[in-house]
């Protein structure tokens, strides 16, 4: 059973010969593994601690936080699965555009620090949450844990070169991403069109008697 | 000690089950959103977790997925602010015990 | 890939260098800012502390940290007291990427451009925790405003970006920098005029520097998303700022104004040089165009920077496609 590993290339770079010594010289494979574990374990307790304050904080906009933190420790597994791109691209899109995007609507529905939220769910909704969450841990979670070993390949992964990804989305699947700027544009003119305020709604109200 | 694809895969689950229980519990629209997006983080991760951890060459097809889950993800949340922000207007509030107008008025 | 013991060493060194360069850059800049300002404005500026007023900022950073740190009775503490240390975390990071000279990149990342993108994102998080913990109203518009320019903003930004990334084929900011060795016509900037316009522009709006300042004009919002904050709050996120600035104009020398490479000898100075006069250049402007209204600042980014970002493009694609 392999390390995994970071997924940032080494400079490669002319040095002269003392320097080249030192680049020879590899952490033990056992550093790896552990600084590996290490991160894996700084990144579940990010999206757990995360979770949680999206879950169950009495505010929104705390909750909201909750949630950059958990994307944050999605980005850092997906770091470790020697997905760079993948990472970074759901930093700028989860982070710099939805975050921002819940955080306008939550200012436009005024929902102060007295708001909904601020009471707790009744017993029976929070049994519910509870029951429905174990049960889906109590299913799946042993199927995983008793399958996954024989699924696993040897190596370990190593990252995709960005021209792969760019041919992939132009040579085999350039159906799916044409379909998905449609998809952009219809959301962005329903979205457009949902909350378009007529400009002159005030003056009617007020000539009408 | 479990496989680390076994490792990456409950990180996904504990991912969807949170997101589940803030689903349940939430009194608002915009919390409701707010698990959801969990939800599908944790569908992303599980997808790129299988893609990249078992042979079959299927690394590009794997982020590829996650990506478009991502776009949609961005995508659906736009049309699901807006419309709350529709429903905002029509019912001045956001809780969904607010919402209630399609409900049988039986007693 | 394997993490061996030269790249580890150079990431902490390159760590420990990059906090000082910004603790230094802040310093510089403050003073820099006031007698540039000074000089446009026909006065001295600051003369009294020390020659030249060059102590201006010890006295002040010695005055921000003494002051006392208010914080509103009915906001969110927690979020209140984080915005700031969120505001000046995610920079660290970036200049990790930012090819200094031809070996002096702290950590080489094949996509170094999006790293700096992706980062950039997480700015816009502090913005609204401080704006929103503030539980005031001019904190609050600030920060709409000011969250609303920076997402806007970005899309030129990357389009000017792509376009680069285009001609060069790779996002690895080495790579581009080392494409523009060699003579001085080989600098991005004479092959890529227009997104080097687009880039400038973006810059102002990004960083929230004048003529798009308006999340801070202070004869508006009083101070905007940093009203609440004095003392070391405020202190961080000046230093924000003035370090997003540092960014931008390292980005700047190092994609289209050729980086390490100069006329006479090829270094790390060439860069640093570079730097500064962008850096000049940028509060040259602070202080010579007034401040642009808001609707007319989102127009100018969405129905003139955006068309004429994706004519770029085009046009850029194209000339590869037709000269290969």
């Amino acid at each position: 059973m392999g390390g995994l590993l970071f997924a940032s290339a080494v400079g490669v770079t002319p040095t002269p010969s003392f320097f080249q010594e030192l680049a020879a010289m590899v952490l033990p494979t056992l550093g790896h593994q552990i600084m590996a574990y290490a991160a894996f374990g700084l990144y579940v307790l990010l999206i757990v601690g995360g979770g949680l304050a999206a879950a169950l904080a009495r505010t929104l906009v705390r909750a909201l936080m909750g949630l950059v933190v958990t994307f944050l420790g999605v980005a850092g597994m997906y770091l470790l699965m020697a997905s760079p791109f993948l990472a970074f691209m759901q930093l700028l899109i989860y982070i710099g555009a939805i975050c921002v995007l819940i955080f306008f609507a939550i200012m436009l529905v005024r929902n102060t620090a007295s708001g909904e939220e601020m009471h707790l769910p009744g017993l029976g909704q929070a049994a519910f949450a509870g029951l429905s969450a174990v049960g889906v841990l109590a299913v799946f979670g042993p199927v995983i844990v008793l399958n996954a070993g024989a699924l696993m390949k040897d190596a370990l992964p190593t990252e995709t070169p960005l021209a792969e990804l760019g041919e992939g989305l132009l040579n085999y699947y350039v159906m799916p991403f044409e379909l998905i700027s449609v998809i952009l544009l219809v959301a962005m003119a329903g979205g457009a069109f949902l909350a378009y305020e007529r400009r002159f709604k005030a003056q009617d109200e007020v000539t009408k008697p | 000690m479990t496989s680390p694809l076994a490792l990456f895969m409950l990180a996904a689950l504990l991912l969807l089950a949170i997101g589940l229980v803030g689903l349940i519990s939430r009194r608002t629209l915009v919390g409701m959103l707010i698990s959801v997006e969990m939800l599908l983080n944790g569908a992303g991760l599980s997808i790129v977790a299988a893609a990249k951890l078992t042979p079959g060459g299927l690394d590009g097809l794997g982020q590829l997925a996650a990506i478009f889950v991502m776009g949609l993800a961005a995508a659906e949340a736009a049309l699901v602010l807006a419309m709350m922000v529709v429903v905002y207007r029509r019912f001045d509030t956001v809780a969904t015990e607010a919402l209630t107008t399609l409900k049988d008025a039986e007693s | 890939m394997d993490i061996n013991l030269l790249s580890a060493i150079k990431l902490v060194i390159a760590l420990a260098a990059i906090i000082l360069l910004l603790i230094g850059n802040s310093v510089v800049m403050v003073w820099l800012e006031r007698k540039v300002a000074g000089y446009v404005q026909r006065r001295p500026g600051p003369y009294v502390v020390g020659p030249h007023g060059i102590l201006q900022t010890v006295a002040d950073a010695v005055k921000l940290q003494v002051k006392q740190i208010t914080i509103p009775g009915s906001s969110d503490r927690v979020l209140f007291l984080l915005a700031p240390v969120l505001s000046m975390f995610p920079m660290f990071l970036m200049f990790l990427v930012i090819p200094f000279g031809p070996w002096l990149t702290g950590l080489e990342v094949n996509l170094g451009l999006l790293l700096i993108l992706a980062f950039a994102g997480l700015e816009s998080l502090a913005v609204i925790s401080g704006g929103w913990a503030s539980n005031n109203k001019y904190g609050l518009l600030g920060a709409a405003r000011a969250v609303s320019q920076s997402v806007a903003y970005e899309i030129p930004l990357i389009l000017a970006m792509l376009a680069i990334a285009f001609q060069n084929g790779s996002l690895n900011l080495t790579v581009i920098t080392a494409g523009q060795a060699g003579w001085v016509w080989n600098w991005n900037i004479f092959s890529q005029p227009l997104a080097f316009l687009i880039f400038v522009i973006t810059c102002f709006g990004e960083t929230n520097r004048a003529p798009f300042d308006l999340p801070e004009g202070e004869s508006e919002l009083t101070g905007g998303y940093h009203t609440e904050y004095s003392g070391m709050g405020f202190a961080l996120f000046f230093m924000a700022e003035y370090t997003s600035m540092l960014l931008v104009s390292f980005l700047a020398a190092v994609l289209f104004l050729g980086g390490s490479s100069g006329p006479v000898l090829d270094g790390v100075w060439w860069t640093f040089l570079k730097m500064g006069g962008f850096m000049t250049f940028m509060i040259w402007v602070r202080w010579t165009f007034p401040r642009v209204r808001f609707d007319q600042l989102l127009n100018i980014n969405w129905k003139w920077l955006l068309p004429l970002g994706l004519l770029n493009l085009w046009i850029t694609a194209i000339v590869i496609k037709v000269m290969q």
